[in-house]
C-alpha cells in the first residue's frame, strides 16, 4: 500500500517536473521527425521493390539479376532512424529522472520527514521505481500510439508478425530506459549530494558507453593480429556473382585454377576467423554497455540485421522471414545483459538505501 | 512504574566512534523532557534511534511499552517526530506535504482533509498557498509540527526545534509545546540551549560524549552540580563587621561592613546567630547562587 502511495506521488512529480517535460518534448518532436522520413524512406524503397518487381514479371531484367534482388522493405525500417536518437535522448531522459531521487531528498531533509512516519524503507526506494516505470510506461505508450498513428495516417498496415516486433521493439526501449535510470538511481543513493550524483552518472555512462566499447576494439586489433591479405593479386570472374584471385595476368589452366581457387577458400577461411575473431572480443565488451545492446536488440528486430554485419559489410542478409522468436533468441545474450545491469544497479541501490544513514 | 519512554543500555556505534554510549532512560506520561547536549553529543542519534529511525548497536528502547527496534512501525504509529532541519517537498504547498505524510496512515479522504485543515490551522498556515520552497525557518518549522501530529501521537520528539527562529518565532514555539502537553502529550525536547529546555522542560536529561550525565528536575540538576561548587554570600552589616570564622568558609573578601564569603555550605544561619550574639545589625544577607546555565556551561563546556 505503502509502495503505491510513494509510486503515486512520484508518478505526478516526474510527469509534473518542467526539467522531464522539456526532454520528452524533445524526444517525441525527434521521434515524430524520424518516423515521417522513416515512411518516406519506407515509400521510396517500396516503389523501386515494386518497379523491380514489375520489371522482372515483365523479363526486362537479366535472370542473373533476380539473386540480387532487393525483398520487400519491412514497415520496421521507418523506425531504423529513429533508434539512435532516441538512444541518445532516452538515455538522457533515464538519467535526468533518477539522479536526484535520492540525493535530492537527503538534500532537503524530507527523506527524514517521509521516514519518520510509519513506513519501511523498501516501501520508498520501490515506490519510486514503480513510479519512474509508470512514467517510461507513458513515455513509451505516446512513441508507440505517435508511430501507429504515423502508419495509419499514412495508410501503411502492417502484418501481424510486424506489429509484434514494433511492440517487442517498444518493450526493449521500455527496458533501455529502465537500464539508464538504475545507473542514475544507485548514484543518487551513493552520492552525498545531487551534483556528486550527476557526476558519478556521467562517468558511468562514459565508461560503459563509450570507453568499454572503445577500448574493446583496441583489445580486439591487438589479439586478433594483422588482418590476413591476399597481396600481389588481381581478380577476374569464375561465375556469376563470384570473384577469385590470380597472380597471373594471362588466362591460367585448369590445374592454376584449381589452386587459386584452394588459396582463395583458404584466405576466406583466414579472414572469417579474423573478423569472427574481433567480433567476439569487441562483442564481449559491448555486452557491459547499455546502448550498444539496445541497439544490437534493435537492429535484430528492426531490421534482420546486426550492427556487427553492417559495420563489417558482409554476413547474412536481412531475413524478413525470421519469426520474433527467432529474432530475439539471436540477441538474447543482449538482452540478457541490459537486463542484468539493470537488475545488478536496482539492487545495489536498494541495498545501499536500506542502510543510509539518514541523521 | 511504567515509563512511557524507557531506554536499557541504548548504544549506537558508528565506525570507531561510540555516538550514544548505555543510555538508561526513563520518561513518564505527560512529561517535557529536556535532552541538553553540546553539538555531536548524541542528541539526534538517541531521537532516532527511539523514533525507529535508526537501529541501535546494542541495548533496548521503548514507547509505551514496545520495543522500537523490533516493531519500529508500530512505534512510529504512536510518535511524531519534528527532525533537525525538517524537510519538505519544495514544490508541493503545506497541504500537499500532509496529504502525501497522511495517506501513508491510511486515514480515508474526509479523514485526512479534516485533521490537515486543523493542523494547518494550529500552525497558522491555513491560508498559505505558496509552495514551501519559498518558506521562512519558522514557517517550515511550523509545517514541521504539523507533519509530526498528523497521527494525533502520544509522544512528540522535538529535535532541536528552535534553531534557526527568530525570538517571536522562538516564543510561539514554546506556547505551542506548551499547549501540546496540556492536551496530554509527552515531549521529548533536545536543544544544545539550555535557556530553552530550562524555559518549558519539567526534567532535563544532559548528555555529553554519549553519555547521559545528568538527569532530573531543573533543580535536581543544580543540586546535583553544586556538590562541587562553592556558596558565595554576600553580606552587609549596618555595624562594623567582626572577624568571622567558620569551617566552612573557604575564602572571604570584607571591609568594615561588607564581606563576599566563599563558603562549602550555606551558612548564612550560622552567620546570622554570630553577628546577633555579637550585636552586629545585619542589613542585607544575600546567597548568590549560581543559575542553573552558569553550571552547565562549567560542567559540560569547561566554563567556556
Amino acid at each position: 500500500m505503502a509502495v503505491f502511495t510513494v509510486a503515486g506521488k512520484e508518478f505526478r512529480d516526474h510527469i509534473e517536473n518542467k526539467r522531464f517535460l522539456v526532454i520528452f518534448g524533445a524526444l517525441l518532436l525527434v521521434v515524430i521527425l524520424s518516423i515521417s522520413q522513416g515512411i518516406k524512406d519506407y515509400n521510396q524503397s517500396l516503389e523501386s521493390y515494386k518497379e523491380m518487381t514489375s520489371k522482372i514479371e515483365s523479363s526486362e531484367v537479366e535472370p542473373e539479376v533476380h539473386m540480387w534482388m532487393p525483398e520487400k522493405p519491412s514497415i520496421l525500417l521507418i523506425f531504423y532512424r529513429m533508434l539512435n536518437y532516441f538512444a541518445a535522448i532516452g538515455a538522457v531522459l533515464a538519467i535526468a529522472m533518477g539522479f536526484d531521487l535520492i540525493s535530492k531528498e537527503k538534500e532537503e531533509g524530507s527523506l527524514k520527514s517521509l521516514l519518520s512516519h510509519p513506513l519501511h524503507r523498501d516501501s520508498v526506494i520501490l515506490g519510486k521505481l514503480v513510479g519512474a516505470v509508470a512514467t517510461f510506461g507513458v513515455v513509451m505508450l505516446t512513441v508507440t500510439l505517435i508511430c501507429t498513428g504515423s502508419l495509419m495516417i499514412y495508410g501503411i498496415s502492417p502484418s501481424s508478425d510486424e506489429f509484434l516486433r514494433i511492440m517487442a521493439y517498444m518493450l526493449v526501449s521500455l527496458l533501455f530506459l529502465i537500464s539508464f535510470f538504475s545507473i542514475a538511481m544507485a548514484c543518487s543513493v551513493i552520492a552525498k549530494s545531487s551534483g556528486l550524483s550527476v557526476t558519478y552518472c556521467i562517468g558511468i555512462v562514459l565508461v560503459l558507453s563509450f570507453m568499454l566499447p572503445a577500448f574493446g576494439e583496441a583489445v580486439a586489433d591487438q589479439y586478433a593480429g594483422e588482418m590476413p591479405t591476399a597481396s600481389n593479386v588481381y581478380t577476374y570472374n569464375i561465375g556469376p556473382g563470384a570473384v577469385t584471385t590470380t597472380t597471373e595476368s594471362s588466362e591460367p589452366t585448369e590445374a592454376e585454377k584449381e589452386e587459386m581457387q584452394k588459396k582463395w577458400e583458404e584466405y576466406q577461411k583466414k579472414i572469417e576467423e579474423y573478423w569472427q575473431k574481433k567480433r567476439n572480443i569487441e562483442h564481449m565488451f559491448n555486452m557491459l554497455s547499455p546502448d550498444k545492446n539496445y541497439k544490437e536488440i534493435s537492429n535484430r528486430l528492426i531490421s534482420g540485421r546486426s550492427s556487427e554485419v553492417f559495420f563489417f559489410g558482409e554476413g547474412k542478409s536481412p531475413k524478413e522471414t525470421e519469426t520474433l522468436a527467432e529474432r530475439l533468441s539471436s540477441v538474447w545474450s543482449e538482452i540478457f545483459s541490459l537486463l542484468t545491469l539493470s537488475v545488478v544497479m536496482l539492487i545495489g541501490a536498494y541495498l545501499k538505501f536500506m542502510r543510509l544513514d539518514i541523521r | 512504574m511504567i515509563f512511557l519512554i524507557e531506554t536499557k543500555n541504548l548504544t549506537k556505534i558508528y565506525g570507531k566512534k561510540c555516538a550514544v554510549e548505555n543510555l538508561d532512560l526513563n520518561i513518564e506520561d505527560g512529561d517535557i523532557f529536556g535532552f541538553l547536549g553540546p553539538n555531536g553529543a548524541g542528541k539526534s542519534t538517541t531521537i532516532f534511534m527511539l523514533a525507529g529511525m535508526i537501529e541501535p548497536t546494542s541495548g533496548e528502547a521503548f514507547v509505551n511499552g514496545i520495543s522500537v527496534t523490533k516493531y519500529p512501525l508500530e512505534v512510529k504509529e504512536i510518535i511524531g517526530l519534528l527532525p533537525e532541519n525538517v524537510g519538505f517537498y519544495g514544490h508541493l504547498n503545506a497541504k500537499q506535504n500532509l496529504e502525501y505524510f497522511s495517506k501513508i496512515y491510511g486515514f480515508n479522504k474526509s479523514e485526512r482533509e479534516r485533521r490537515i485543515k486543523e493542523l494547518l490551522e494550529l500552525v497558522e498556515l491555513e491560508n498559505v498557498e505558496k509552495n514551501v520552497s519559498e518558506y521562512s525557518k519558522g514557517m517550515k518549522q511550523r509545517l514541521g509540527v504539523a507533519q509530526a501530529l498528523l497521527n494525533d501521537p502520544d509522544v512528540i520528539f522535538l529535535d532541536e526545534p528552535t534553531g534557526g527562529l527568530d525570538p517571536k518565532g522562538t516564543h510561539q514555539f514554546r506556547e505551542m509545546i506548551r499547549a501540546l502537553n496540556k492536551e496530554g502529550k509527552t515531549i521529548f525536547f533536545s536543544s544544545h540551549i539550555l535557556p530553552e529546555i530550562k524555559e518549558v522542560c519539567k526534567t532535563i536529561g544532559i548528555i555529553l560524549d554519549g553519555k547521559l550525565i545528568a538527569v532530573g528536575t531543573p533543580n535536581e540538576i543544580k543540586r546535583k552540580f553544586m556538590k562541587n561548587e562553592l556558596y558565595t554570600i554576600k553580606l552587609e552589616t549596618i555595624d562594623k563587621l567582626p572577624e568571622l570564622h567558620h569551617s566552612d568558609i573557604v575564602d572571604i573578601e570584607c571591609d568594615s561592613h561588607h564581606a563576599l564569603i566563599k563558603a562549602r555550605s550555606d551558612i548564612r544561619h550560622d552567620l546570622s546567630t554570630y553577628l546577633h550574639e555579637n550585636n552586629v545589625r545585619i542589613y542585607n544577607l544575600e546567597l548568590k547562587e549560581p543559575d542553573l546555565e552558569e553550571i552547565f556551561l562549567k560542567s559540560v563546556y569547561g566554563g567556556d
